[in-house]
């Protein structure tokens, strides 16, 4: 499992963050909204360096705009990417508007990411139990392997909507 | 480091699947961890 640095992440993030696992975390806003933000080892597709990606709002309210919880999770993500070799998965589920909804502020993210010019954003559409799902991975230009972790993606996925 | 690969369509179903659950697995950690350090339940 990846190993995160929460001292590197609390030097930048604009909220406290506590490390609650090797590469999981929590913070509370200044409304009281604790969030739980992390990765999730995935071998779906490849054998090693995959990690799905989650952020949950473990309380039951909820907020308005508040830009410091996404640049607490984009210190998160970019201490993540502080690896070379990771590979960041992301899974929306639409059957869920809220996910919906936090799918387009994802995808504006991660397409911020992108344009930096340092990462690579590949999505996907699939259907499992009649349910649509966007998969979407992220990962740096740099990485050793990146043909073969693109192609091994496409093809899990892409094998299954061909079947 | 390699791809993974599925000799068949119901395996290849099976690992989707549990791809696309692994959120619901987290979350329970999270809300676990949670409870044990503060001693209060979240909702829901």
């Amino acid at each position: 499992m990846i190993n995160l640095s929460v001292n590197a992440i609390n030097l930048r993030a604009p909220y406290k963050v506590e490390q609650t696992g090797d590469a999981s975390f929590m913070f509370e806003t200044k409304q009281g909204v604790v969030y739980s933000v992390g990765f999730m080892k995935d071998v779906s597709f490849f054998s090693e360096g995959v990690y799905q990606f989650y952020l949950i709002n473990l309380s039951s309210k909820t907020i308005g705009t508040d830009k410091n919880i996404s640049e607490t999770v984009r210190v998160v993500i970019e201490e993540f990417f502080a690896h070379k070799e990771v590979v960041m998965l992301y899974i929306c589920d639409t059957s869920d508007m809220r996910q919906e909804s936090r799918d387009r502020l994802f995808r504006i993210w991660f397409h911020t990411y992108e344009k930096n010019g340092l990462y690579s954003l590949h999505n996907e559409g699939m259907v499992i139990d009649n349910v649509h799902y966007f998969s979407s991975v992220l990962l740096r230009r740099d990485h050793p392997m990146f043909i073969k972790v693109l192609s091994a993606f496409h093809n899990f996925i892409d094998e299954h909507n061909q079947g | 480091m390699k791809e993974v690969v599925y000799k068949t369509e119901e395996e290849r179903l099976e690992a989707l699947r549990k791809m696309v659950g692994m959120r619901k697995i987290f979350e329970a950690r999270a809300r676990e961890i949670y409870e044990n350090k503060y001693g209060i339940s979240v909702a829901q």
